[in-house]
């Protein structure tokens, strides 16, 4: 390298000069977004210190793999391993602040005395360094790809000190910074869709003041990741569907859906969105058959790719050497029958038709319990509920909401029409998680029909839609009334988010 | 010419103002000046899917290990089952290093019922061992677990010496039962509890401060920037 070009780097990396253009950029950034991701914070902390260790869904396995993988660079097995689902370092921790039998338990209390502090810190400073790295399983979650924990491996070695609570503590913080970049994509997303600044305001509060999204950016959970994908993943699809498939955008939509795979085998839904992406971009721009090839090669080749690694992956440790675990290449063997799918489905969202069979599984579990309950409250491990009232008033308003979709589409058809690669894809794209969801959960039903294998936090990747959902409506009415519906949408997120938190610390401590 | 209606923003106030009124005064106010009992602490829950028996024969005492007694527990309370009889008087014995309490269940309860026996908590708090002897005359069976999430609890059992499966559920009550509110530095200093040094309770208290104030004044204020920017 040239003299000339070291020294223009070297100025380039002065820390005065990087502080400059950071405040710069920082005041490039709009006032109601720089006091939503404040929100969005503030929220998210809240959880990461109120809520105890272990608490989050199934947190116990999702860090005992964080800490597994960046101990030893190996995942935990699903299935085998020397019997140790975590390490005995956080066996310990465990014990000493009661933690295990507080998991959905809502009679107990987490170890809160001085006494028990002291105690733990004794046995933390007896134990040797291997107790942190034996933990090899087996794990629930041990057929889950690498994308997430090693990523979140990367606060766990940051932490200060050394102590287990800190590297606990600050891998909590790696999720909540996964939860504030996809609130921030939410603004993305509504700036390509709304003109109007309030618009673009309303459709990120949608998504940083929904409670089950903040608990779960605050919790050890892969699941967060899955939602950054698909929110970045919408995101790159509006860009394409609105200004052209350019090369940078095709390598952003398949870099999305790579990154979902990587994630969790309920990501493997977004190969559905990507093809349908690329179907609807193709039919709206047209483009020369060359370039048309080159794009979908490269977006499936990324995602394909994607695929490739998991396969190497998990077939290394888990599940018989099938990918994820297993889970997807049995989808079909257990008496598959599609009438009894369709059946369930029928009877997941509307009443059981005379002639149908009850559903398999659960009765009485289904739209409400999914799409109401657990994806606004149930926090910790479902434990955590809203009071009946406010379950009552969210269906409300699930099902208001509906309605007035389907009367500003019918209203304003031409709209629809125009518009209609942006719809599709949406509507496909939440479809084609939807679809996965239901298929997985009927499948696991014919093997343990007690579990519905299918909760509200499953949706959550699809919360921009429902933003956006929100916001048409909001943008449909008259200006006035319009701006009394946000501000009264924004004062239900607050009470919501408020009301959530504060159950959570009477729940825990008192 | 000026519209004689109020601005779109002025509206959005309104519906935000109207709205959080209407959480507080219906909802947050209530919930949190609503008096509620202080739970001290847990050594083992009750069961989560079915209620075990641990019976104590005359003369017999179960003791559960590696209990945490805080400096708040003034209340032990068991729950005796079903039984055709009154039940027998139970002397309940906490104890721990340099800390002994010794109180008396008196007889002639009715199960099922909730047994409640005062002691003095320790000065500081202590870990060590709560012990339920049966000095009655008629065997009595007390509620305990042995299901897979609640038998888990930090806490082991012995009765008569032997180790037993089933742990006797027992939790620790305060004698003060006001609202959260007047008790939140109590809840703040038990959140902060386990938390590295940095998240001490005047984290937590800045955290509580920051989510009953912060998040809902910045919230509206991103709402009521973005109609003032959009003009």
């Amino acid at each position: 390298m040239a003299p000339g070009a070291i020294r223009t780097r070297a100025r380039g990396l002065s820390p005065q000069a990087a502080i400059t253009r950071a405040v710069a950029r920082a005041r490039t950034v709009p006032r109601p977004l720089a006091a939503l991701l404040a929100v969005a914070a503030i929220q998210v902390a809240a959880w990461a210190f109120v809520m105890p260790p272990f608490q989050g869904p199934d947190e116990l396995s999702h860090f005992a793999y964080v800490q597994h993988l960046a101990e030893t660079g190996n995942a935990p097995e699903q299935t085998g391993g020397s019997g140790a689902n975590f390490s005995s370092e956080q066996a310990e921790a465990i014990r000493w602040q009661n933690l295990h039998a507080l998991i959905g338990v809502l009679g107990m209390r987490p170890g809160w005395t001085e006494a028990e502090e002291r105690r733990w810190r004794e046995v933390e400073a007896s134990l040797p360094d291997e107790a942190s790295a034996n933990g090899d399983g087996p794990n629930s979650v041990g057929q889950n790809p690498p994308l997430y924990y090693a990523l979140e491996a990367i606060p766990y070695h940051l932490a200060p000190g050394g102590s287990f609570f800190n590297r606990f503590y600050l891998t909590r913080l790696g999720s909540a910074a996964i939860y504030l970049a996809a609130v921030a994509f939410m603004w993305l997303i509504a700036s390509e869709l709304f003109a109007p600044l309030w618009a673009r305001t309303l459709a990120t509060a949608t998504v940083a003041l929904q409670p089950k999204l903040a608990m779960l950016g605050a919790s050890i959970n892969a699941d967060i990741l899955l939602v950054l994908s698909w929110t970045a993943f919408i995101y790159v699809g509006l860009r394409i569907l609105r200004h052209g498939p350019t090369g940078k955008r095709m390598l952003g939509a398949g870099t999305a859906a790579a990154a979902s795979v990587l994630t969790h085998g309920r990501g493997l839904a977004i190969i559905g969105a990507l093809l349908v992406l690329l179907g609807i971009a193709y039919l709206r721009w047209r483009p020369a058959p060359r370039l048309a090839l080159r794009g979908a090669a490269l977006s499936l080749g990324i995602a394909g790719l994607g695929l490739a690694i998991v396969f190497v992956f998990t077939s290394g440790v888990s599940g018989g050497g099938a990918i994820y675990g297993g889970e997807i290449g049995r989808i079909g063997e257990k008496a598959f029958n599609v009438r009894e799918l369709l059946s369930y489905v029928w009877q997941f969202y509307l009443p059981k038709l005379q002639f149908m069979q009850p559903t398999i599984g659960v009765q009485d579990y289904g739209f409400r319990e999914v799409y109401v309950q657990s994806f606004y409250g149930e926090f910790a491990s479902l434990e955590v509920e809203f009071p009946r009232f406010v379950t009552d008033l969210l269906g409300v308003a699930t099902v208001l909401l509906l309605f007035a979709l389907y009367t500003v589409a019918v209203t304003r058809l031409e709209a629809v029409k125009r518009n209609w690669p942006i719809i599709a894809f949406l509507l496909l794209t939440g479809l084609s998680l939807i679809a996965l969801l239901h298929v997985t959960a009927y499948n696991s039903m014919l093997t343990n029909p007690a579990d519905p294998l299918f909760t509200g936090r499953y949706l959550l990747p699809l919360l921009p839609i429902l933003a956006i959902g929100v916001t048409a409506v909001v943008v449909a009415l008259p200006r006035r009334l319009g701006a009394l519906a946000t501000g009264g949408l924004v004062a239900a997120g607050i009470a919501l988010s408020l009301s959530g938190l504060g159950i959570a610390f009477v729940r825990f401590y008192a | 010419m000026r519209s004689a209606l109020p601005s779109p923003r002025t509206f959005a106030a309104l519906g935000a103002g109207l709205g959080l009124l209407i959480a507080c005064v219906a909802w947050f106010i209530p919930y949190l000046t609503r008096d509620r009992e202080d739970v001290s602490g847990v050594p083992v829950p009750p069961p989560y899917f079915a209620e075990e028996r641990v019976g104590l024969n005359r003369g017999s005492e179960a003791c559960l290990f590696e209990v945490a007694f805080d400096s708040d527990a003034e209340i032990v309370e068991l729950t005796a089952l079903a039984a055709r009889r009154p039940s027998p008087r139970l002397a309940v014995v906490a104890e721990g290093p340099g800390y002994r309490q010794t109180a008396i269940i008196e007889g002639g309860y009715k199960p099922p019922s909730a047994l409640r026996a005062r002691i003095s908590p320790p000065r500081r708090s202590v870990i060590g061992t709560l012990c339920v002897a049966n000095r009655g005359k008629r065997r009595v069976a007390l509620l305990g677990t042995t299901d897979v999430r609640t038998v888990i609890a930090r806490a082991e059992m012995r009765v008569d010496g032997v180790e037993v499966v089933p742990d006797i559920s027992v939790r620790f009550l305060s004698g003060d039962s006001g609202s959260v509110l007047e008790r939140a530095d109590k809840l703040v200093d038990r959140a902060a509890a386990f938390k590295p040094g940095l998240f001490g309770p005047v984290f937590i208290w800045l955290v509580v401060l920051l989510v009953a104030l912060g998040l809902p004044a910045a919230a509206v204020y991103s709402m009521l920037s973005s109609f003032r920017d959009s003009g």
